[in-house]
């Protein structure tokens, strides 16, 4: 969320605030046993060589969590986030701060850049019933059985492109929730219901802008992104069974959100020049999930797949998604005594009902389509993701290399990371890597501009961090 | 715990038919004989606190705590629990095994990764199949585990003698690749006690036939004149020169243990 949004919602009634002053209350309230501190501290330091200046990120991430128990029955966790960038503040001439009262968070920006922000990322209490776990507060909740990519894991929103960071804890943004998951007997599975009464949509990069129409061209205005109401209709809510069959696990879900992702609602005001204005919007989503992991001859199999019923079932809006079905397929299989793994994956996506901006008949949903295919993910009726990762734990699992490779076949872009971890001693470790972006279509063509990947060719960057675990 | 980790990582299959031979001027049967080293007597329930030190060449050390929980049921099926305290890089990762005694059953085992806050069957997670290193160190989770008997030939290979004990050295050889897969070993030889019938030592062949590890049982002793257990595990490494020490700091047998702690639930949650 951009910090405009951050300042919107600090004005709005804060129900999260109320939230955990309860769970505050309930912790306090009772005798803690077994209290327990953890946490991060990790110095890391990201450059872009493409840009001036190149190091884009100089600074420290971490997290603190407190947890334990009450008794048998209960217990809570309570955790912050902190990020802090010094890059570029010295040079910063206007510092602003702002709170987000829907996340728990303050934060300060320098420039418009991110200077440092802290934020509550989990508080929640769980209390056992038998064989019923209810939790209750802000958490992360990790859904599918596929190795990074996986589809059916939208419960939280993520951090996308907006932060510099190396693990997907730090890109999941906590969401308040009631969270019951019964175990079954024999450990055969568990039943899980999600409730979720606040939407939280990804934190994404800003699109808002004001394009001033000349002659007979219309003025476009893209609006800044901002939280859902919080309101009965905008609740989300999920349902997931996990069953553990000797080799084989499967799992099948449904969950019913607000698009992480903006759709737009377009308004046309008329006069002596017309003005054509996008607001994002987050329409409902259902999605269907059904997902597996199997051993076989030695090898290990992994797929998830989700379905996801958008608004615009029929395709007839340009600034809507369509419904789409998204899946992966993964098949690893380890070497060397099993300290290499090499894993190779498929990993389509197909977009119902789809129509390219020439199916639109009329002019202007031709411009929209055209415009925001950039955005919506659905550039393509066809995208196949085809990934290659060699993974490596040497020395005790003291060394861990990593090569990923992943190309798209209609955006003709592909994405490359390598990265190297070393474990310094017990709790330290060493990380080092790389992200590159790149494209299989000359410079120049605009169907660069819709890739995931090569819209980004100008941001290929490199890390190094030492994190301190305690 | 000393028991069962004895039994669980040590304890061989039976062969089905045993001819009887001489070792050190007495005759033995090694039907007999795999049959008490199975079915050493064992705790119901014991609660225990573990260290895994890795120690590599140089002698670095690298030092992991452990709470285990363990129970036997009354139909012989054995179920450990570990859970792992520090350092803080593998703080809260879970371990639980179950071997059930009924050949027809498969074995389980789940691991609980902090980091991806996710629950996985062991043998269908990649880096983390049974062959994988148990959390960075010498041990495999196939070593964790127990071996199934249907999966190995066991011959009797002659005699032997370390600190003035006797010895029947019985060589195990898997009977097909799918087993070499499996547990990561083509052969296995073990030294068998032939007084109290205990595993004091076992060497681990890779598939191509090259010895590749040594485990070493260390001050073994009988508890409450019943239990044979053991102050620690070594499992050295031939090929990289390292090893890896599972200390038992702490055992206390119970009466009994809550099934609880035996539960996936347990190891996603940690009570």
């Amino acid at each position: 969320m951009n910090r405009n949004v951050q300042h919107s919602i600090k004005r709005g009634f804060s129900v999260p605030l109320m939230g955990l002053a309860l769970l505050l209350g309930i912790a306090l309230g009772a005798q803690a046993q077994d209290l327990k501190l953890s946490g991060t501290i990790i110095p890391s330091a990201f450059a872009i060589p493409s840009q001036d200046p190149a190091l884009v990120f100089a600074g420290l991430r971490g997290t603190g969590a407190l947890e334990g128990y009450f008794g048998d029955a209960v217990s809570y966790r309570f955790s912050a986030e902190t990020y802090i960038n010094a890059s570029g503040l010295a040079e910063s001439s206007s510092w602003q701060s702002s709170t987000d009262t829907r996340l728990l968070s303050a934060s300060l920006w320098g420039n418009n850049r991110l200077g440092g922000t802290v934020e509550l990322k989990e508080a929640w209490v769980e209390a056992s019933l038998g064989g019923l776990d209810l939790r209750i507060g802000k958490q992360l909740v990790a859904w599918g059985l596929a190795d990074g990519n996986n589809p059916t894991d939208t419960i939280n929103a993520r951090h996308q492109g907006t932060r510099y960071t190396t693990t997907l804890d730090e890109q999941k943004i906590a969401s308040w929730m009631l969270n019951g998951t019964y175990y079954l007997p024999n450990n055969l599975g568990t039943l899980q219901a999600l409730l979720l009464p606040i939407s939280i949509p990804n934190d994404l990069p800003s699109i808002a802008k004001t394009i001033k129409g000349i002659g007979f061209a219309p003025t476009i205005v893209i609006k800044e992104d901002a939280y859902p109401d919080i309101s009965l209709e905008n609740m989300e809510g999920g349902l997931r069974s996990l069953w553990y069959l000797g080799n084989l696990s499967v799992s099948g879900s449904y969950f019913t959100y607000l698009d992480r992702y903006p759709d737009f609602a377009v308004s046309v005001a008329g006069g002596p020049t017309t003005t054509i204005t996008y607001t994002p919007v987050h329409n409902r989503i259902h999605q269907f999930g059904l997902d597996a992991a199997y051993a076989v001859a030695g090898y290990d199999i992994r797929s998830e797949w989700a379905v996801s019923l958008t608004k615009d079932m029929e395709g007839a809006s340009p600034a809507e998604k369509n419904p789409y079905l998204q899946g992966v397929l993964q098949v690893s299989r380890s070497f060397i005594n099993s300290t290499t793994t090499l894993s190779l994956a498929w990993a389509p996506r197909y977009v119902l009902n789809y129509k390219a901006p020439e199916d639109y008949t009329n002019p202007s949903d031709q411009q929209a389509a055209t415009m925001l295919r950039q955005y919506d993910g659905q550039a393509y009726q066809w995208e196949n993701g085809l990934s290659l990762r060699l993974a490596g734990k040497y020395l005790n699992e003291t060394l861990q290399p990593e090569l990923l490779f992943l190309a798209e076949t209609s955006a003709k872009d592909w994405l490359g990371t390598a990265s190297v971890s070393y474990l310094l001693a017990d709790g330290i470790s060493l990380k080092g890597g790389t992200v590159q972006y790149g494209s299989f279509l000359p410079v120049g063509d605009a169907n660069r501009d819709l890739g995931t990947f090569s819209k980004s060719i100008d941001k290929d960057y490199y890390y190094i961090e030492v994190k301190f675990a305690f | 715990m000393k028991g069962r980790l004895l039994s669980m990582a040590l304890i061989s299959a039976l062969i089905t038919v045993g001819p009887a031979l001489t070792l050190f001027g007495q005759e033995i049967n090694l039907d007999a004989l795999l049959e008490r080293n199975e079915n050493q007597i064992r705790p119901t329930a014991t609660e225990g606190d573990m260290k895994m030190i890795i120690v590599n060449k140089a002698g670095q050390e690298r030092v992991r705590e452990i709470k285990a929980y363990s129970k036997t049921e009354a139909d012989d099926t054995s179920k450990q629990s570990l859970i792992f305290l520090s350092p803080a890089d593998v703080r809260d990762t879970r371990f639980l095994t179950i071997d059930y005694k009924d050949p027809s059953k498969d074995d389980e085992q789940y691991i609980y990764i902090p980091a991806l806050r996710k629950v996985r069957t062991i043998g269908t997670s990649g880096g983390e199949s049974k062959t994988g290193a148990f959390l960075g160190s010498d041990f495999t989770f196939a070593d964790i585990g127990a071996l199934d008997r249907k999966d190995f030939t066991v011959k009797l290979i002659g005699p032997d003698t370390m600190d003035g004990i006797k010895y029947a050295k019985v060589e195990y050889t898997a009977k097909s690749p799918q087993v070499i897969k499996n547990y990561g070993y083509s052969k296995i030889v073990r030294w068998i006690n032939l007084e109290n019938a205990t595993t004091k030592q076992s060497e681990y062949y890779d598939a191509s036939g090259k010895l590749v590890k040594r485990l070493v049982i260390q001050n073994q002793r009988l508890v409450d004149g019943k239990y044979w257990q053991f102050d620690a595990m070594e499992m050295q490494n031939l090929e990289t020169g390292g090893k890896t020490i599972w200390q038992f700091v702490k055992t206390t047998i119970l009466p009994t243990i809550d099934d609880k702690y035996f539960t996936v639930r347990f190891i996603e949650r940690g009570r």
